[in-house]
């Protein structure tokens, strides 16, 4: 019979005939597997598919579905979109696409990954670091903080919580940004969008049932605590700090705290939602070393 | 039934301390006291009296021999029972206490019940208020995302030459 040879250099085309001795329909069968073969291969989809499932293997992540089907949707940003009016389109045109797809990568793991996080921080800022036509290579100032701000709002936190953050940790438009500096900076932007979500779920344990604001003085209680047992950590160090961290943060203490904030004297007010975010994320980056 | 007194050995306080005893500091705040019952006769312990010093909360546990066969367990029959409302004041600190038995029919084990001692007990979980422990896991959380940043600090310096927050060159070149 004929064996199906894997590496033929050309595709042979099915109508061919030529060895009378040999079964047609093997032939044909063996010729449509080539070309098919060779089709994925020349159209770049078991490049694709081999990175994505490298890819897979470095993020181990919890839903590997989920996680495939996020990365060929950003596999979109790879390819060129309409370009812009005005500026001469390479240009702009070309740093959206450096963003998109640094955005992409460091979207791949999870910041606690932590290995396979700095991986991705190194590819992204090569990836905008690449020289252009008109770009000096390094990543300046301006790229940096635009990118900042691309990622919290894509990861919905509101304006209003993040400002702070990047006014400590945004670099001046025209400095160039060393590796240090932007992988810091990544981490600390993925690490306040997780803190910010856990606020908000926070904020929903204390919200009152059908209405969207929580009694003021249960989420200034729980807030005060919070910045207690950080500035707890301020004063000592190592595991007594955690210690002192782990009672003042327990079920009992805090239940005390919401107990002694509602028999208080002062009346009950609402807290939107928007404040107890600010407020919250206001303890975060308080301990945010600032760029310099 | 009329109430006798068990015969028990108390033997001496063992202190609980992380670390090395000799130079470590300060003397340790948890403190284990056994009580051994030398008489082989079973008996339903129903009471315990004892006079407290300075002591804030007290844990109980029980190690009971169910049957011949099967091996004793260790119960804890009481937690944390607060002895003692604030540490550092003198309330409690020297009080005759008494702890009762209330026997709960579906339980294998007698369940404890403080009796109401000196202190009033806060009522952890209160009509209206939200989960104490849904809260707490939250917080904690934050808490640790915020410890991690504050670890996480990186040495590198951009290389800014400011003065006062200021570019200027004029300025910069008379420092």
């Amino acid at each position: 019979m004929a064996a199906v040879e894997k590496r033929r250099p050309a595709v042979v085309p099915a109508a061919n005939f030529a060895d009378s001795g040999r079964p047609s329909v093997s032939r044909a069968a063996a010729a449509a597997a080539e070309s098919e073969e060779d089709f994925l291969r020349q159209v770049g989809v078991t490049e694709m598919l081999r990175a994505a499932l490298l890819k897979v293997l470095e993020a181990r992540p919890e839903e590997p579905i989920a996680f495939l089907a996020h990365y060929f949707e950003n596999m979109g940003l790879r390819s060129p979109a309409n370009g812009g009016a005005g500026e001469p389109p390479g240009q702009l045109l070309l740093q959206q696409q450096r963003l998109g797809r640094a955005l992409w990568h460091l979207r791949l793991a999870h910041h606690s990954q932590r290995t396979a996080f700095n991986n991705n921080v190194g590819v992204a800022y090569e990836c905008l670091s690449a020289s252009g036509r008109k770009k000096k290579p390094g990543l300046d100032g301006r790229t940096y903080s635009e990118l900042l701000k691309r990622i919290c709002r894509d990861g919905e936190a509101p304006e209003e919580v993040v400002a702070p953050l990047l006014r400590k940790i945004q670099c001046r438009d025209h400095e160039a940004v060393p590796l240090d500096v932007f992988r810091a900076g990544m981490l600390t932007c993925f690490v306040l969008l997780e803190f910010v979500a856990r606020a908000s779920a926070l904020f929903q344990l204390l919200e009152g049932p059908a209405v969207a604001v929580a009694d003021r003085r249960v989420g200034q209680a729980v807030l005060d605590t919070l910045e207690g047992a950080l500035q707890a950590s301020d004063n000592s160090a190592g595991p007594a700090c955690y210690l002192e961290a782990g009672s003042r943060l327990g079920p009992d203490s805090l239940a005390l705290a919401m107990d002694r904030a509602m028999s208080g004297r002062r009346p009950s007010s609402p807290m939107t939602r928007e404040e107890f975010l600010e407020k919250a994320a206001a303890l975060f980056i308080a301990k945010v070393k600032p760029v310099g | 039934m009329s109430r006798v007194s068990v015969p028990c050995h108390v033997k001496g306080t063992v202190a609980l301390q992380v670390g090395d005893v000799r130079t470590s500091h300060g003397r340790p705040g948890v403190l284990v006291i056994d009580v051994t019952f030398p008489s082989v006769a079973p008996f339903e312990l129903q009471e315990i009296t004892f006079k407290n010093y300075y002591t804030a909360f007290l844990s109980i546990r029980v190690r009971q021999h169910t049957s011949m066969h099967t091996p004793a367990k260790w119960v804890t029959c009481l937690r944390d029972y607060c002895l003692m409302p604030d540490p550092h004041s003198e309330e409690g600190a020297q009080e005759y206490v008494s702890l009762f038995k209330h026997q709960s029919p579906s339980m294998t084990f007698p369940k404890w019940l403080s009796h109401p001692g000196p202190c009033e007990q806060p009522v952890p979980l209160l009509e209206g208020l939200p989960d104490p422990s849904r809260v707490s896991s939250e917080v904690q959380q934050m808490w640790a995302l915020t410890e991690m940043i504050r670890a996480s600090h990186t040495s590198a310096r951009i290389g800014r030459f400011d003065v006062d927050g200021c570019y200027d060159l004029n300025l910069l070149s008379y420092t």
